[in-house]
C-alpha cells in the first residue's frame, strides 16, 4: 500500500491498529466477494451487523449514544480502508454515520437521540437520507416534497430519488418544505402508512449498493419525529459536508487499491519478452499515479486536522471531494489500461472502481457543483444560476 | 477459571524473509509482524472461555518493545491484561529459556489453564508446551482441536493420523492449540480502544543460559513453477516417471 510521504506515521498507535483491523476486515470479508456482489447488483446485507460489531457505525458519535466518540481523522481512515474494498461498502457506512446519525445527533431531540442512535450504532437499525428528487439534484432547494402541518404532526407528500440504502432502511431522514416553504427534517419509520420504496436496478456504477426511490403518499409523521433543530437548506447541507469529507478519504482508498493492483500485475505480466514494468511508458504511468495519489493523501490528511480542530468549512471539504474523486477516477482508468483485457473484468478491481467513481463524482455535490462553490469563494460571485440582469444588477 | 495465554511475535506468513549478510539471522527491518497464527487460536480460545465461564485471562510474551503490538492486539481481541517479559533479542532464545520464563510467570499467576499455539511458524520446535507442562507439573494435551470445559476437568479432542481422540484431563493443564480449535475474530474498533486502557506490565527476568547458537540460516529454495497437465493419463505418467511415487 503506497504511503509515499509516510503520512500514516502521523497516526497514534491506536489509530494505526484501527486502520489495521479495518484493513484486515476488508481483505477477509470484502475483497474475495466484491466482484460477485457487484456483478449481481447486491449489497452484502449480512455484513450490516458485522459493521456494527466492528465499530464502524457511529465512529464520531459520542459514547453516551452508543458511538465511539473518535476523531474525524479516524473516520477518514475507516472510509479510506473501506473504499479500498468498494465504494458501495463505504457509501453504506458514510450514509449511516454522516447522513443519519449526524443529523439525529445535531438536529434531534434528546429522546430522538436515545431512541435511534444506539441501535444505528449496532446496525440493528439502518438509515437513509432523502434529499434529492428526480427533478431536484444539484439544486435541492427546488424540492417539491411537502410537509403539511396537521394536528399532532405533519403529512408528507412527494418522492425522493437516488437514495442510498432506501429499501433496506428502517428509518429515513427526509427533507421536505413546510407550509411556509422552509425546509424541515423528518424521521420517517419504515412502517409509517403511505411510505414505500422502489429500487433502481439498472445502475452500471456502484452496483454493490442499494439505491432507491422513496415515495410518500399522505404519510403522517408525528411531532416527535420532526427534527426540532433543523431549519432551512443549511441543515441538510451540513450533513453533506460531513459525508463529503469521508468521500474524499474514500477517493484515496480507491487510488491506493488501483495502484497496488496495477503494480503487482505489471511486475508479473510479460510483454515483448520482459515484465511490463521494464518499459518507460509504463513507468511514466506509475509515476503519474504515485504523484496523483500522494497529492490527495496530503490533502485529506491536512483536511482531517482542520476538521478535528474545528477550522474546516464546507469549501475546504468541497475542494477535497472534488479533487480526490476526480483523481481516483483518473488513476483507476490508468490502472485499468495496464491490466489489458483482464482489466475489464470483475476478477480485477480497477474497472469496478472506475465505474464506481462515476456515481461518486455525481453524488454529494457533482464535480461542477464543487467547482461553483470554489468559484464563488475565489471570485465572490455566485454562479449557480444564470444571472438575470434585473435581479443581479451590474 | 484463570487462563494464561502465551503468544509470540513472528514474521507475517506472507512476508518474504531474507537472511542477514552473516547468515545468522533474518533481516527484520521493514518486515511485517503478527501474532504467531497458532497462538492466535490460543488467544481466541481464552476469550471464548471467559465469555462462557467468566474468570480472568492474561496474555504474556517474551519479546522486545515492538512485541507490545502483539500484546495489544490480544488485548483488543478481549484478553484482560498483558505481561511482557522483556528480551531485546528474543528470537535468539531457545524453547527452554522461553519455557522457563512462562513457568516463572505461571508460578506467580497460578492459572488453571495455559494455552499456546502448537508451534511457532518461525522456529518450528513444538517444544514449548511440553516444556512448560513439565516444569510446572501440569497436565498436557497437545494439538487440541476442540475442548469442552467442565468444572474440574475438560474434554479435549485431538486429531492424529489414526483418527480423533478425546481425552478427559483435570486442571491445571497446558493445551497446545491446533488449527480448527476456533475461528479467531478480527478485533473491533471498540476492542482496540479498550485495549489501550488495559494493564500491560513489563517484567525483567534473568533467563538461564544454554550453549545454543544459530550457526546458519538459509532461506527455502524458490518454489518451482506450476506445471499444468492436460489429462489424467498425463498425471499418472508424471507420477510414475518424474515424481516416481507410483
Ligand atoms: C448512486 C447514487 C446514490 C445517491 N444517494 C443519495 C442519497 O443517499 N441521498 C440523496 O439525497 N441523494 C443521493 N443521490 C443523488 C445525488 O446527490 C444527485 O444525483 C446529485 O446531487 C446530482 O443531481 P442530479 O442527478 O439530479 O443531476 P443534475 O443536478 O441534474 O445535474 C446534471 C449535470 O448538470 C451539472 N450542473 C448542475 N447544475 C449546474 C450549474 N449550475 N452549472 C453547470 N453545471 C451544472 C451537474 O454537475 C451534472 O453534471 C445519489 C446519487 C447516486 C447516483
Ligand atoms: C472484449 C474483448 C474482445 C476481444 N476480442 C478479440 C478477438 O476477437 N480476437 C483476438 O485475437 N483478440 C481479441 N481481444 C484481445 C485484445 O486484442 C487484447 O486484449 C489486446 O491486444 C491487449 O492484450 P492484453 O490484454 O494481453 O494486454 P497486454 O498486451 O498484456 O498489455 C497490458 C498493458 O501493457 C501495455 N503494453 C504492452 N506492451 C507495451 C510496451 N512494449 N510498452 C509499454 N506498454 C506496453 C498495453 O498497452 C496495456 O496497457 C479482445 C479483448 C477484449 C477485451
Amino acid at each position: 500500500m503506497y504511503d509515499f510521504y509516510l503520512l500514516d506515521e502521523e497516526l497514534t498507535p491506536e489509530e494505526r491498529q484501527i486502520r489495521d483491523v479495518v484493513r484486515e476486515f476488508v481483505r477477509k470479508e470484502i475483497l474475495p466477494n466484491i466482484g460477485e456482489w457487484w456483478l449481481k447488483g447486491e449489497f452484502p446485507t449480512h455484513l450490516i451487523r458485522v459493521f456494527g460489531e466492528m465499530g464502524l457505525l457511529g465512529i464520531t458519535t459520542p459514547e453516551e449514544y452508543g458511538g465511539l466518540g473518535l476523531s474525524k481523522r479516524i473516520y477518514g481512515i475507516v472510509a479510506r480502508e473501506l473504499e479500498y474494498g468498494d465504494s458501495g461498502i463505504r457509501s453504506f457506512v458514510s450514509v449511516q454515520n454522516s447522513l443519519v446519525m449526524y443529523p439525529i445527533l445535531t438536529f434531534g431531540s434528546e429522546e430522538q437521540r436515545r431512541k435511534y442512535l444506539p441501535k444505528l450504532a449496532t446496525g440493528e437499525l439502518v438509515g437513509c437520507f432523502g434529499l434529492t428528487e428526480a427533478d431536484a439534484g444539484s439544486d435541492p432547494g427546488s424540492m417539491k416534497t411537502r410537509a403539511r402541518k396537521v394536528q399532532g404532526g405533519y403529512v408528507l407528500n412527494g418522492s425522493k430519488m437516488w437514495i442510498t440504502n432506501g429499501s433496506i432502511a428502517d428509518i429515513a431522514v427526509v427533507w421536505a418544505k413546510d407550509d411556509e416553504g422552509v425546509i424541515r427534517g423528518f424521521i420517517v419509520e419504515r412502517d409509517f402508512k403511505g411510505f414505500s420504496t422502489q429500487d433502481i436496478k439498472t445502475k452500471i456504477s456502484l452496483r454493490a449498493s442499494v439505491t432507491s426511490e422513496l415515495i410518500f403518499e399522505d404519510v403522517f409523521v408525528p411531532e416527535e419525529n420532526v427534527l426540532p433543530n433543523a431549519r432551512g437548506l443549511k441543515s441538510p447541507l451540513m450533513c453533506l459536508t460531513q459525508a463529503r469529507y469521508g468521500i474524499a478519504w474514500g477517493g484515496v482508498g480507491v487510488g491506493m487499491a488501483v495502484l497496488d493492483e496495477a503494480i503487482s500485475y505489471a511486475k508479473e505480466r510479460i510483454v515483448f519478452g520482459k515484465p511490463l514494468t521494464h518499459y518507460q511508458i509504463t513507468q511514466e504511468k506509475f509515476a503519474d499515479m504515485l504523484a496523483d495519489l500522494t497529492k490527495i493523501q496530503l490533502m485529506v490528511y491536512r483536511l482531517a486536522d482542520l476538521m478535528d480542530s474545528g477550522r474546516a468549512n464546507f469549501r475546504h471539504v468541497s475542494l477535497a471531494k472534488r479533487e480526490a474523486v476526480r483523481t481516483a477516477k483518473r488513476m483507476a482508468e490508468k490502472a485499468r489500461g495496464i491490466l489489458g483485457a483482464n482489466g475489464i473484468t470483475t476478477e480485477y478491481h480497477a474497472m469496478r472502481h472506475m465505474a464506481n467513481m462515476e456515481a461518486v463524482e455525481t453524488y454529494e455535490g457533482t464535480y461542477e457543483v464543487h467547482t461553483l462553490i470554489l468559484g464563488e469563494y475565489i471570485t465572490g460571485v455566485p454562479a449557480y444560476r444564470i444571472c438575470d440582469e434585473e435581479i443581479c444588477g451590474d | 477459571m484463570k487462563v494464561l495465554v502465551f503468544i509470540k511475535r513472528t514474521p507475517d506468513t506472507a512476508a518474504v524473509v531474507k537472511p542477514t549478510p552473516d547468515g545468522k539471522d533474518i533481516v527484520r527491518e521493514g518486515l511485517a509482524f503478527i501474532i504467531n497464527p497458532y497462538d492466535e487460536f490460543a488467544v481466541q480460545e481464552a476469550v471464548n472461555i471467559k465469555s462462557a465461564k467468566g474468570g480472568e485471562t492474561v496474555v504474556m510474551t517474551v519479546g522486545d518493545d515492538a512485541s507490545t503490538e502483539q500484546l495489544r492486539r490480544a488485548l483488543a481481541m478481549g484478553i484482560d491484561r498483558a505481561i511482557l517479559v522483556k528480551h531485546d533479542r528474543f528470537w535468539e532464545l531457545n524453547p527452554s529459556q522461553v519455557g522457563y520464563a512462562i513457568a516463572e510467570i505461571a508460578k506467580k499467576e497460578n492459572p488453571d489453564l495455559i494455552i499456546m499455539g502448537k508451534v511457532t511458524i518461525d522456529d518450528y520446535t513444538y517444544a514449548l508446551a511440553p516444556y512448560v507442562a513439565q516444569a510446572l507439573g501440569y497436565n498436557l494435551v497437545t494439538y487440541a482441536t476442540n475442548v469442552e470445559y467442565g468444572d474440574s476437568t475438560m474434554k479435549v479432542e485431538r486429531e492424529s493420523d489414526l483418527g480423533k481422540e478425546v481425552w478427559e484431563v483435570p486442571y491445571p493443564a497446558v493445551i497446545s492449540a491446533e488449527r480448527g480449535l476456533n475461528e479467531p475474530k478480527i478485533p473491533s474498533v471498540m476492542g482496540v480502544m479498550k485495549a489501550k486502557k488495559k494493564p500491560l506490565d513489563v517484567v525483567e527476568m534473568d533467563l538461564p543460559s544454554y550453549a545454543y547458537e544459530i550457526v546458519r540460516f538459509t532461506p527455502p529454495p524458490p518454489r518451482k513453477g506450476v506445471k499444468l497437465l492436460e489429462s489424467v493419463d498425463d498425471l499418472i505418467r508424471v507420477l510414475k516417471e518424474e515424481v516416481k511415487i507410483l
